[in-house]
């Protein structure tokens, strides 16, 4: 499908886009999504080319001049390649036009040499069109290497100083995608045609110029023995395109037994009057170098270009990173992520104990949250803490605040060197508890230890995790005197 | 306007501190930049988790800090009680009363977007017993009047869900097991859905919300596939060429040098796959161990070969003979063909010969500076057979590794190469053949068009399924 876009505008897309997401793909995939669908939400276009071309104009990419670079040399290389077409047809005609004034110019060497063999060099022409042919790889790659385009493309990648990747676009049957292979081959078939478009005029108009500012004189011969009536089949099979709306421009029999000359006789010179009927040849000659030089070279010239435009289009649309931009270009934006930054406070670490930890002896115990029931803490606290429990209390869990002040009270009573507050090693040392602790140093006084005693499910040990969770918690009170103890596991 | 003024599902993640909220959120919302850790009080912030598809919020997941004076707040709406019928009003007076509180600083960013209109996902650890003091907690969101869930996440080895059920539901109309670290897109696609019965107004935009999200797990599944298209696609053509003086014929340095350059091209490719796919799944942070494979053994082609303007000396060859030939050609014509074609003949051969000759001091000759042909070492495309196999292999098993990875779990992903090879193994006979022949493709140099191009998409996406 042709682009709205003029296919040079679509050549330089093809080539900054996908250097530019290669630079690009370093940016998050998330913050890419996000960018394309933005952009892609507001553009109303459904031609891909010019989705792509409205989305390149959105993104600050510093006008990257790598693609307006080549595109430049591109046009410099299809000029040059028409003035070498040009020249090689202005020698080619000088030399097929060149008449002595002695010989006629031979209109079979004239067929042969500006009908015929540009008409076989056609088939070439189309092979290179055609791709890859299987079976006729190797003669593709010969017919390859002779084509002018083929070496047009070889000098425009020696001095284009080509961004990596891109050499491919310009190297024939080297291409790694199917986009770039096929750009290569119809630049390359647009090159050679430019050149035989050039060769094929500039043909004509030298030729035109001979028969208008010289007198020239055409005959035929051949060393082979044919009757003028099988040439005059053969010139007027050759005039078919033209014949029925240019009937002056096919040589008639006359004229064709009139031209036949044979050098050996020596009496080819013809005379003013049959030099005239002679020069009756030219329109033939023109006509036949227009229809089956020319014409045929504009065509291939024109599907070339048509091709070409296309594959442009391809090597834009079909490029992995495009493809893959136009994905992002056209899926919804699904986000699931928060949009601001988190927040939380993280610890780590295992702080240090500082404090003289309690050897053995007396203590008082809370129960806090139903953690182990009395007869187990009494036995815990001797087996695990080497403390032996001189009464115990209960609070927190799912007792009212009141039953945590009464358990307070009954702890604090008539002092106490040490308390243990067992607690599930499970649960989280919650500021509920820390509350608490608090509340107890205060009707302790700074002297009496705080033990806090978390204590395993039954059946099972407090993991490293726990202890270090509550060792963490109960270090950042700063309390020199509470400290965690899990006892032996 | 808050989202659930506007009739947009709003879900506030709430509970004991350290039971699983962020884990649940982490794996609902694919975010793993949402802080896990033992500590309670890790998260102190609510944070909203918006599903948005193209800038329209289907659902919203807020994360919350935990309880951590429950019974304290249970104590005042108590002492504030003015019967059943006003009780949300009373915990609003106490949020009012409270905002800006440190003391209560938790219970208000829990309950403030609850009182917003948020539904409750109440959240508790069913690997560890019940226990009663999780009853305030659970009165004070009753309190609320709002909608609610609880989920029973499975942090831990322990089985206590038959008892943590019979309590929950004192509470809550909905009880489910979720295990936020193992659970599969299935099962969080179910629990989306599930959202759903928590207000019956929500349903049809959480069924559109999980149908979206099925969608672009599908979109991810053809993405990834498309990456390791590319993959295959770079590292089967990879080529390392070294331009070499003309007296450095096959220097074994020089040649180690580049097949290193070489296997590290093939591992900076694969390495830049893992990285996008797992941008795909939104695991961009997330650290994989992998083995290096041992490709690049004695299987690198390696040649020297000479061009001038980038053509090789056959094709010299040819340009030198129709030159010759063209030149020849004009003077056949200018005779007027008494020549018999020598002039062609003759001139194709020395153009052909003249061609290869005079290449050597072609070589050295330089135009505007730069040198128009030379001699260079060329390494690749890996022939081995076995190549592409154990790169897919090995692509497979990191891309569904990943695709399967929760974003809860947070240690570095293990991709096993014997596994991976394994898989590569396992694929059918019919597929195996389809892929081969565009690995042969590939090896011979020939590009793939964008239907085969497609075709091994499809395969590869059909692979990472596991179907």
């Amino acid at each position: 499908m042709p682009s709205p876009l003029p296919s040079s505008t679509v050549f330089e897309d093809a080539i900054d886009v996908p250097l530019w997401l290669e630079a690009d793909s370093t940016t998050p995939f998330s913050a890419r999504l996000e960018r394309d669908r933005r952009i892609a939400r507001q553009i109303a276009a459904t031609d891909p080319p010019l989705r792509i071309r409205t989305w390149w104009e959105q993104i600050p990419h510093r006008g990257s001049a790598t693609g307006a670079r080549l595109q430049h040399l591109r046009r410099m290389v299809s000029i040059v390649m028409g003035a070498l077409g040009a020249g090689c047809g202005v020698a080619v005609a000088l030399a097929a036009f060149h008449y002595t004034g002695t010989v006629p110019v031979n209109v079979v060497t004239l067929v042969a040499v500006l009908v015929v063999a540009p008409l076989l060099l056609v088939f070439p022409a189309l092979l290179l069109s055609a791709g890859r042919v299987p079976g006729l790889r190797t003669l593709s790659a010969v017919l390859g290497a002779m084509n002018p385009g083929v070496l047009a493309a070889a000098v425009y990648r020696r001095f284009a100083q080509l961004p990596s990747g891109t050499a491919e676009l310009f190297t024939w049957q080297a291409g790694r995608t199917s986009a770039a292979s096929r750009y290569a081959r119809w630049q390359i078939v647009v090159w050679s045609q430019t050149a035989a478009v050039t060769f094929n005029l500039a043909t004509i108009a030298t030729g035109i110029c001979l028969i208008s500012f010289t007198d020239l004189a055409f005959g035929w011969s051949t060393t082979l023995a044919v009757e003028p009536a099988a040439i005059h089949r053969l010139v007027t099979a050759l005039a078919l395109p033209w014949r029925s709306w240019l009937p002056g421009a096919v040589p008639d029999l006359d004229l064709i037994e009139q031209s036949q000359f044979f050098r050996l006789a020596g009496t080819a010179l013809p005379g003013t009057q049959a030099s005239r009927v002679l020069a009756q040849w030219w329109s033939f000659v023109v006509l036949a170098i227009i229809c089956y030089g020319l014409i045929p070279r504009v065509v291939l010239l024109a599907l070339g270009q048509w091709r070409l435009r296309a594959a442009t289009r391809d090597l834009l649309i079909e490029h992995p990173q495009v493809t893959a931009l136009r994905d992002r270009m056209d899926s919804p934006m699904i986000e699931t992520a928060a949009h601001d930054p988190e927040h939380a406070q993280l610890f780590s670490g295992t702080p240090t104990v500082t404090h003289a930890p309690l050897v053995a002896g007396e203590a008082r115990a809370v129960i806090w949250g139903n953690s182990i029931d009395r007869d187990t803490a009494v036995a815990y606290a001797l087996e695990h803490l080497g403390l032996a429990v001189a009464g115990i209390a209960e609070a927190g869990g799912d007792r009212p605040l009141a039953a945590d002040s009464a358990a307070l009270e009954q702890t604090c009573a008539n002092g106490t060197p040490a308390v243990v507050v067992f607690t599930r090693a499970w649960e989280p040392p919650l500021l509920e508890l820390l509350d608490y602790l608090a509340a107890l140093r205060e009707r302790l006084g700074s002297a009496a230890s705080i033990v806090v005693a978390p204590v395993p499910e039954a059946g099972g040990g407090v993991t490293e995790g726990e202890r270090a969770t509550w060792t963490r918690a109960i270090a950042r009170l700063g309390d020199p005197h509470m400290y965690v103890e899990t006892g032996s596991p | 306007m808050t989202a659930a003024r506007t009739g947009t599902p709003q879900f506030a993640i709430v509970g004991h501190p350290n039971k699983g909220k962020s884990s649940i959120v982490a794996t609902l919302a694919e975010d793993d930049t949402v802080a896990i850790a033992a500590d309670p009080g890790t998260t102190t912030r609510a944070r909203s988790y918006p599903m948005r598809c193209d800038g329209e919020t289907l659902y919203e997941l807020i994360d919350t800090p935990g309880f951590q004076r429950a019974r304290e707040v249970m104590a005042w709406l108590q002492a504030h009680d003015r019967g059943a019928g006003v009780r949300s009003d009373v915990v609003a007076d106490f949020l009012r009363e409270h905002t800006g509180d440190p003391r209560f600083h938790d219970e208000c960013e829990l309950l403030q977007p609850i009182l917003a209109g948020a539904g409750i996902l109440y959240v508790v650890d069913g690997s560890r017993p019940y226990g009663p003091e999780y009853e305030a907690e659970m009165e004070v969101l009753r309190w609320t009047g709002r909608p609610r869930m609880a989920l029973i996440n499975l942090i831990g080895t322990g089985d206590h869900v038959a008892s943590w059920r019979a309590a929950l539901g004192q509470f809550f109309s909905i009880v489910r097991v979720f295990n936020a670290v193992t659970a599969d897109f299935d099962e969080r696609i179910e629990l989306l859905r599930a959202f759903g019965a928590i207000d019956e107004r929500w349903a049809a935009q959480l069924d559109r919300a999980a149908n979206i999200l099925i969608e672009e797990r599908e979109q991810r599944r053809l993405r990834t596939a498309t990456r390791i298209v590319e993959l295959l696609c770079s590292v089967l053509s990879a080529v390392e060429t070294t331009a070499l003086q003309a007296d450095e014929r096959f220097d074994p340095v020089t040649q180690e040098r580049a097949r290193e350059r070489l296997r590290d091209t093939v591992r900076n490719k694969e390495q830049q796959a893992r990285r996008a796919v797992q941008e795909i799944y939104q695991h961009a942070g997330l650290l994989a161990e992998e083995q290096a494979a041992s490709y690049l053994t004695e299987d690198v082609f390696s040649s020297r070969s000479f061009s001038v303007f980038g053509l090789s000396a056959a094709q010299l060859a040819w340009t030198g003979a129709a030159s010759g030939a063209l030149a020849g050609g004009v003077i056949d014509v200018m005779v007027g063909g008494t020549s018999l074609l020598l002039g062609s003949g003759i001139g194709a051969v020395i153009g052909a010969f003249g061609a290869i000759a005079g290449a050597n001091t072609l070589a050295k000759v330089e135009v505007l500076g730069q040198p128009i042909g030379g001699y260079e070492l060329r390494l690749g495309p890996i022939t081995d057979t076995n190549f592409p196999w154990v790169i897919l292999g090995r692509a497979l098993l990191h891309a569904r590794l990943v695709a399967e990875r929760n974003h809860a779990r947070r240690e570095t992903l293990v991709v096993d190469v014997e596994h991976g090879q394994h898989l590569a193994d396992s694929i059918d006979a019919e597929r195996r053949r389809r892929l081969e022949r565009s690995f042969r493709q590939l090896r011979q140099e020939l590009s793939l068009d964008s239907t085969q191009r497609s075709a091994m998409r499809d395969d590869i996406a059909a692979l990472l399924a596991g179907s």
